[in-house]
């Protein structure tokens, strides 16, 4: 059986450790692991065929998406699922996603007139950030009108929420399947490369990191907690994310890939 | 019944609008319509809920097409539906639908830089274009030599290609409601009101097929299509969600009844 990677030229051009570890493992297994970086290469959309078993979408360029969303159409089988990763790409559509189906996640509104979040901020400070993008790119913390009359003027719509107060560090969740790690770290726009402290997690929060996987339709992804007094707060979710300071992730992610080949695992997306 | 209708607010007050029309005929049917135009709102996301019947997808806005998703999350029906106006919106899915659907298009590639094309001009110009919600030709450019290519720019990691053919006369829009197909001639870029309106014109057999095969790539009812035509062979340049419907006999008519067939089912 043949699984393809999908992944991303990474920053300096070391591979990642976890999927080495983890290609090793499923070689092991019998399994064909072969991986290709789209930016890398010019592309026929006409040539675009099936030719693995099973494709695994790690990058989360607009390239590979494209991508991703050319081989969904040619009925691939895909882990994470297309449609998944293509809906929670947009924090506006995650954010509906997650309330409705009773995850506590900010409050949220969208505007492209930045002037129309001020009135908000007489309840709580904000947190404004451009509906798609990650890795905390574009971020803005807001506590006064000043705060906002600084963001340039957007040209996309913003998702503006409430900025929920935290113990002062981000809880990263990674899940792999039902099977739920918590990294500590420190947030920070430079930093999201920096691994944290692996670390106990509540049942509370394993129960709601599962329920965010049942409701994107998510086997292999991850999560911002922020672990406030008025209890945990789902802040941003995506797919397939690096599994840093997790230990035995790579062997946790080959079996639960060896078991969604076998069919013991299925996905639904969400709508 | 109640049908939301996701415009701009501009647009939708112009006199001789299509859809300004459309809204009237459906009210006078019975139908309650609410204007949302979400340029102008502050929407609390877990707040928004399915509540009409149907909405309509008119404008192409990255706040509208948002407000649109939500809207799909929270179960609504929509014209075009979300998933599938992203796919429609970007030209690298949409061009594999469309060749699987054997609808005739220049040859296609793409890449993340520019350079990457090079080789391509050996064979001839070709037309980079935005692969995401290009409108209106923005964007588009025609190249012809390697310093013409490293200057276009790609849009977040994404160079889309084709092949450029020199069009035999002025475009081809065609206007699809359900299974009647309208063409309008037009000169590109328009310079006059005249240009804009173009000049309708009878659709050849072949012409009519190619358009309704776009319409069954994306299972869609509802849609433009842009097509030249260079040594007489056709080809499919562009496809819109949610066009103008300018210058159709009837359109008005034709989509407050293609819409309230829509919501009967």
């Amino acid at each position: 059986m043949k699984l393809h990677f999908m992944i991303v030229r990474r920053v300096p051009p070391v591979p990642s450790p976890v999927l080495v570890e983890c290609y090793e493992i499923l070689r092991g297994r019998g399994y064909t692991v072969t991986e290709d970086i789209a930016e890398e290469v010019i592309q026929r959309s006409d040539l675009a065929k099936i030719d693995a078993d099973i494709y695994l979408l790690k990058s989360h360029t607009e390239l590979s998406l494209a991508l991703a969303g050319v081989l969904f159409t040619q009925g691939a089988n895909m882990l994470n699922p297309y449609q998944s990763c293509s809906l929670i790409q947009s924090k506006i559509i995650t954010s509906k996603l997650l309330r409705q189906a009773g995850v506590p996640a900010p409050d949220s509104w969208v505007t492209g007139d930045l002037s129309m979040a001020k009135s908000l901020l007489e309840k709580h400070p904000l947190i404004i950030k451009p509906h798609m993008g990650h890795r905390g790119a574009g971020v803005h913390l807001c506590k006064t009108p000043e705060d906002i009359d600084k963001i340039p003027p957007p040209e996309t719509p913003m998702i503006i929420q409430e900025a929920i107060p935290g113990p002062g560090e981000d809880l990263k969740i990674y899940c792999v399947g039902d099977q739920v790690q918590g990294v500590r770290k420190q947030f920070s726009e430079s930093s999201f490369s920096v691994a944290g402290r692996h670390g106990e997690i509540t049942d509370e929060i394993r129960k709601i990191s599962q329920r965010v996987g049942e409701v994107c339709g998510l086997g292999l992804y991850g999560l911002d907690i922020i672990e406030s007094d008025r209890g945990p707060y789902v802040v941003d979710v995506n797919y397939f994310p690096g599994y840093k300071g997790v230990p035995n992730a790579a062997g946790m992610i080959a079996d639960y890939i060896d078991d969604y080949a076998r069919g013991k695992v299925t996905l639904t997306p969400p709508v | 019944m109640k049908i939301g209708v996701i415009t701009k607010r501009e647009k939708a007050h112009k006199t001789g609008s299509v859809m300004r029309e459309t809204m009237g005929r459906l009210e006078s049917r019975g139908v309650a319509v609410e204007e949302i135009f979400p340029e102008d709102a502050r929407v609390e996301v877990a707040g928004v809920e399915a509540d009409c019947d149907l909405y309509l997808l008119k404008s192409g806005t990255e706040a509208a097409l948002s407000l649109a998703g939500v809207l799909h999350a929270a179960g609504a029906r929509i014209i075009n539906p979300y998933p599938t106006v992203v796919a429609m919106r970007d030209k690298i899915i949409s061009t594999k639908l469309l060749q699987d659907a054997n609808v005739p298009l220049p040859e296609t590639w793409f890449a993340s830089k520019p350079g990457q094309l090079a080789g391509l001009l050996k064979e001839g110009p070709i037309v980079v274009k935005p692969f995401w919600a290009a409108s209106q030709g923005r964007g588009v450019q025609i190249i012809r030599t390697e310093e013409e290519l490293s200057e276009a720019s790609g849009e977040d990691g994404v160079v889309f290609a084709q092949r450029y053919y020199q069009p035999d006369g002025r475009d081809h829009k065609l206007y699809v409601i359900g299974d009647r197909v309208f063409g309008v001639r037009r000169v590109w870029p328009p310079a006059t009101l005249e240009d804009k309106l173009g000049e309708p014109f009878d659709v050849p057999e072949g012409m009519r097929e190619t358009a309704l095969g776009c319409g069954r790539a994306f299972g869609v009812g509802l849609y433009g299509v842009d097509l030249i035509t260079s040594d007489g062979k056709p080809y499919v340049v562009d496809i819109n969600t949610f066009p103008g419907f300018k210058g159709v006999p009837n359109a008005s008519e034709l989509l407050a009844d293609y819409v309230l067939s829509s919501i009967e089912g």
